[in-house]
């Protein structure tokens, strides 16, 4: 995996480097908007780093010529501001994602692992949650290569939930996804599916999360 | 010394008006016993002359035959007792009251003086004319002379009702005043209340419409001072964004360089142990510039900039999908009750991290195995925000202090001491109340956050 690492900081994007080498990533590095957008038009890189705040050019003006080559390489914006404003700003620019400075290296890390699983997964049509994989073809979940024996409602569930991951969903739009006109709909149905799903997915590291009063949510277990 | 303007302007106009009416009195006092005694006077003399009319010789000699309208002339409701004496030659007496003393010296012309008949004063004139008869001259003198009852009177007449309309007047005087300077000192009340009833961090000038010319200067010196302070404000609020700006890049560096550190598989279990403390103690750095920067931005916030229309109820969850991880560490069930229409005016992401805030700092506190609730709904023209928990709660008097920068309730749990501090700046700057009481049965807290609802509907 070739990663372009953008950081005017010297000092900074030395570490950077050495921690992502250690990861066993390949990275080039360029310090400042102009040399990262002329590296950018010759080189293909699997995941790009780019600070907000660069020498010449900034990293949105980058980011803006690059999805205007319609270059769909995944952005990962490094910003220094946290505000919601800055992150709508980098979405709007075309960013895949952002960590805000001061970030931890692990989450650097996953981040960007992230983002090479999405573009994999966009590729060859699967969804990764964690260690469970949802391969839309066949609609099949699998978690370390062996099929879940899942029931059809139990299926239905976890296939909402999936393709919804990291965001709440209430148990209402569970219901519906559940149950046929047929059927008697029970909110209590849904607790039982739900708690039957925990129990195939202990081994996994994706997990469903109640929020009370609001719904579900599928997203993996958080690291200790 | 008196301090109230009211009682020292008082004071100015009350001396020298009573000293004038004092003075002014005491002239026409004066001046009324003049014309009293001027009066009296020219009654006794036309008196004295009637009787003399009538003195007249009779058989060579001189009698006197007082007639009634020489008497009749003071007749008054007081009732003045009236003497008169007719005397002939030197001493002999032709009628009246032997008592009645002379005047000393001569009585050529009429005299006036004063003399006691008995207890009793009198006014009294000396007359004097010389009678002719047949070669024969006598001098007779004619005295009248009367109490002072009817002349008091008259001088009571002239001089009093002058004395009750300046005394009225400074009465008047004493009662308009105040009442004029409390009517024309609202303006300055009012100002002292505007001054008064400001937010601490509320730095816009005083408006000077309306305000009487002599109080501008007082409104403009506050404002030049209000300018210089939020200038200071603002300088101060720069310098700690500024700040906590430029420690994110050397944090960013420190975390890296012990992520790198750590990957090198260390044969020692106390560098291990190093390490993660190294990492622990970056991160609480980088949470709490964090929070200074969040607070800097809360703080520079006013509410006119800030007036987007944000459901709070949808704040909320995506704020608790964000820190479902950390309840679930903690195997906190984490969960809310939302209701329609929780509409507010202000900057979602400054509500969110007040949202975030009060529920995060609910999940830290709270004993494992707890249960954090976030309640959402409108209230009338408020929309109200409750973190709910049964945790420890905070103790009654700790509760005053929570509020302020980097107060900690319990040293064990982990934070910035900032929280709160942006919680309520949040919620000042969206012209909102924060409150918190016990729980129900006194268990836990209940944190309440209380918004003006969206009012223009109609905009939608």
């Amino acid at each position: 995996m070739k990663l372009l690492l953008v950081e005017d900081n010297v000092e900074l994007s030395h570490w950077i480097v050495n921690l992502l080498r250690a990861e066993n990533f390949a990275v080039d590095c360029v310090l400042d908007g102009e040399s990262a957008d002329s590296v950018l038009t010759t080189q293909r890189y699997d995941v790009v780093l780019l600070d907000m705040r660069l020498p010449r050019m900034s990293g949105k003006d980058v980011l803006a010529r690059l999805r205007r080559r319609r270059d769909n390489v995944p952005v990962l914006m490094l910003t220094a501001h946290g505000s919601i404003d800055d992150k709508v700003d980098c979405f709007s620019a075309g960013a895949d994602d952002y960590v805000v400075k001061p970030f931890d290296g692990r989450e650097l890390v996953a981040r960007i692992k992230a983002l090479i699983r999405r573009q994999l997964s966009d590729k060859s049509g699967w969804l990764m949650c964690g260690d469970l994989q949802y391969i839309s073809d066949t609609r099949e979940f699998r978690h370390s290569d062996v099929p879940l024996g899942l029931r059809r409602r139990e299926h239905a569930i976890l296939e909402t939930l999936m393709l919804r991951q990291g965001k709440t969903v209430s148990k209402t739009t569970l219901m519906d996804s559940v149950f046929g006109l047929d059927d008697e709909p029970s909110a209590d149905a849904i607790d039982i599916y739900i708690h039957r799903l925990r129990k195939h997915l202990a081994g996994s590291s994706a997990q469903i999360m109640t929020l009370r009063g609001l719904g579900y949510i599928l997203r993996t277990r958080d690291a200790p | 010394m008196l301090l109230s303007l009211r009682a020292r302007l008082l004071l100015w106009l009350l001396l020298p008006l009573a000293l004038f009416v004092f003075v002014t009195d005491y002239m026409s006092y004066v001046a009324a016993c003049q014309t009293a005694d001027l009066l009296q006077d020219a009654a006794l003399l036309s008196s004295a002359r009637t009787i003399i009319e009538d003195v007249d010789w009779e058989n060579g000699a001189l009698t006197a035959n007082i007639p009634p309208a020489a008497l009749e002339i003071f007749e008054s409701p007081y009732q003045d007792h009236v003497f008169y004496k007719v005397v002939s030659g030197r001493d002999r007496l032709l009628g009246g009251s032997p008592d009645l003393t002379l005047p000393a010296g001569s009585t050529r012309y009429p005299v006036f003086y004063n003399t006691r008949l008995g207890d009793l004063p009198i006014r009294a004139v000396a007359y004097e004319r010389q009678l002719y008869d047949s070669g024969k001259a006598e001098q007779v003198t004619v005295i009248v002379g009367k109490t002072q009852a009817s002349r008091q009177a008259m001088l009571e007449d002239l001089w009093r009702p002058q004395l009750i309309r300046q005394w009225l007047m400074l009465a008047l005087v004493v009662v308009l005043v105040p009442f004029g300077l409390t009517m024309e000192l609202r303006p300055l009340m009012k100002l002292k209340n505007d001054v008064a009833d400001r937010e601490p961090m509320e730095l816009e000038p005083i408006r000077v419409h309306h305000l009487p010319s002599e109080l501008r200067p007082i409104v403009d010196a506050i404002n030049q001072c209000i300018a210089r302070l939020k200038l200071h404000t603002t300088t101060q609020r720069q310098f700690i964004a500024d700040a906590a700006h430029q420690l994110r890049t050397p944090l960013t560096l420190l975390n890296t360089q012990v992520q790198c550190a750590t990957q090198y598989d260390p044969s020692d279990p106390a560098l291990t142990e190093a390490l993660t403390g190294i990492r622990r103690t970056s991160q609480k750095m980088a949470d709490m510039t964090s929070q200074l920067l969040l607070l800097a931005q809360a703080e520079s916030v006013s509410l006119p900039r800030v007036q987007a229309r944000v459901d709070l109820a949808a704040v909320v969850s995506s704020v608790l999908e964000e820190l479902v991880v950390a309840a679930q560490r903690r195997q906190i069930d984490l969960g809310a009750e939302l209701a329609e229409g929780t509409y507010v005016a202000g900057s979602e992401s400054l509500l969110a991290a007040l949202v975030s805030n009060l529920a995060d700092n609910a999940i830290r506190y709270t004993h494992e195995g707890g249960s954090v609730t976030v309640l959402c709904r409108r209230e009338g023209s408020h929309v109200l925000l409750q973190v709910v928990d049964n945790g420890p709660g905070i103790p009654a008097e700790a509760r005053a202090h929570v509020f302020e920068r980097f107060y900690r309730v319990a040293s064990d749990v982990e934070g910035s001491g900032l929280g709160l501090a942006i919680v309520h700046q949040i919620a000042l700057s969206h012209g909102g109340t924060v409150t918190m009481a016990p729980g129900a049965g006194r268990v836990g807290l209940v944190i309440t956050v209380r918004l003006p609802a969206w009012r223009n509907e109609e905009r939608e």
